[in-house]
C-alpha cells in the first residue's frame, strides 16, 4: 500500500520537476510554440497525477484540502517522513 | 506569494545520516554566504532589473531554492 503510494507521489514528482523546467525556459523564451507545447502537455499530466494522488492520499496543499471530516492537511505524513517521498532506490 | 507544497522536488532517500555533513549543507543553504541569502537578492534585484523576462527568471530562480 505504501508503495503504490510512492509510486504515485514518484510520478507528481516527475511530471512537477518537468513543469518547473519548461517555466525557467519559457520565462527567456515566452513566444517558442515548441516550449509552450511541452508545458501544456506536461501541466496536463501534472494535473492528473496530484488528482489522483490527492483523491487517494490527502491533500498537497493546504488550500486543496476538503475539510470536511477532518483537517487531513495535519493527518497526513509530511515529505520528511520517509513513508511518502522515499526515493533514491528508483 | 507562495504555497506550500507537501512533497518533495525530487526524491530523496538518506541512508547513512551523518551530523558533521548536515551542518556544512545546512550552512551551504543558510550560513552566510549561503543560498537563502541568494534567493533574497534575486527577489530584490528583481523590481529593478531592465526587462520583464529577467523579472520572471529572477522571480523563479530567487523562489526556486525553496523548492
Amino acid at each position: 500500500m505504501a508503495d503504490e503510494r510512492q509510486k504515485l507521489m514518484h510520478k507528481v514528482q516527475v511530471c512537477g520537476f518537468a513543469l518547473v523546467e519548461a517555466n525557467l525556459y519559457l520565462d527567456s523564451h515566452p513566444t517558442c510554440q515548441e516550449g509552450l507545447k511541452y508545458f501544456r502537455e506536461h501541466k496536463t499530466e501534472y494535473e492528473k497525477a496530484v488528482a489522483e494522488y490527492e483523491e487517494k492520499y490527502g491533500p498537497l496543499t493546504a488550500a486543496s484540502a476538503e475539510g470536511s471530516r477532518k483537517w487531513e492537511w495535519v493527518t497526513e505524513p509530511f515529505p520528511w517522513e520517509n513513508s511518502v517521498n522515499k526515493g533514491g532506490d528508483r | 506569494m507562495w504555497q506550500y507544497e507537501k512533497k518533495l522536488q525530487y526524491p530523496v532517500n538518506i541512508k547513512n545520516p551523518n551530523a558533521t555533513l548536515a551542518k556544512v549543507i545546512i550552512s551551504q543553504l543558510g550560513g552566510p554566504d549561503g543560498e537563502i541569502g541568494a534567493s533574497l537578492r534575486y527577489l530584490s534585484q528583481r523590481y529593478t532589473a531592465p526587462c520583464r523576462e529577467v523579472q520572471a527568471i529572477l522571480t523563479d530562480i530567487g523562489t526556486s531554492i525553496y523548492k
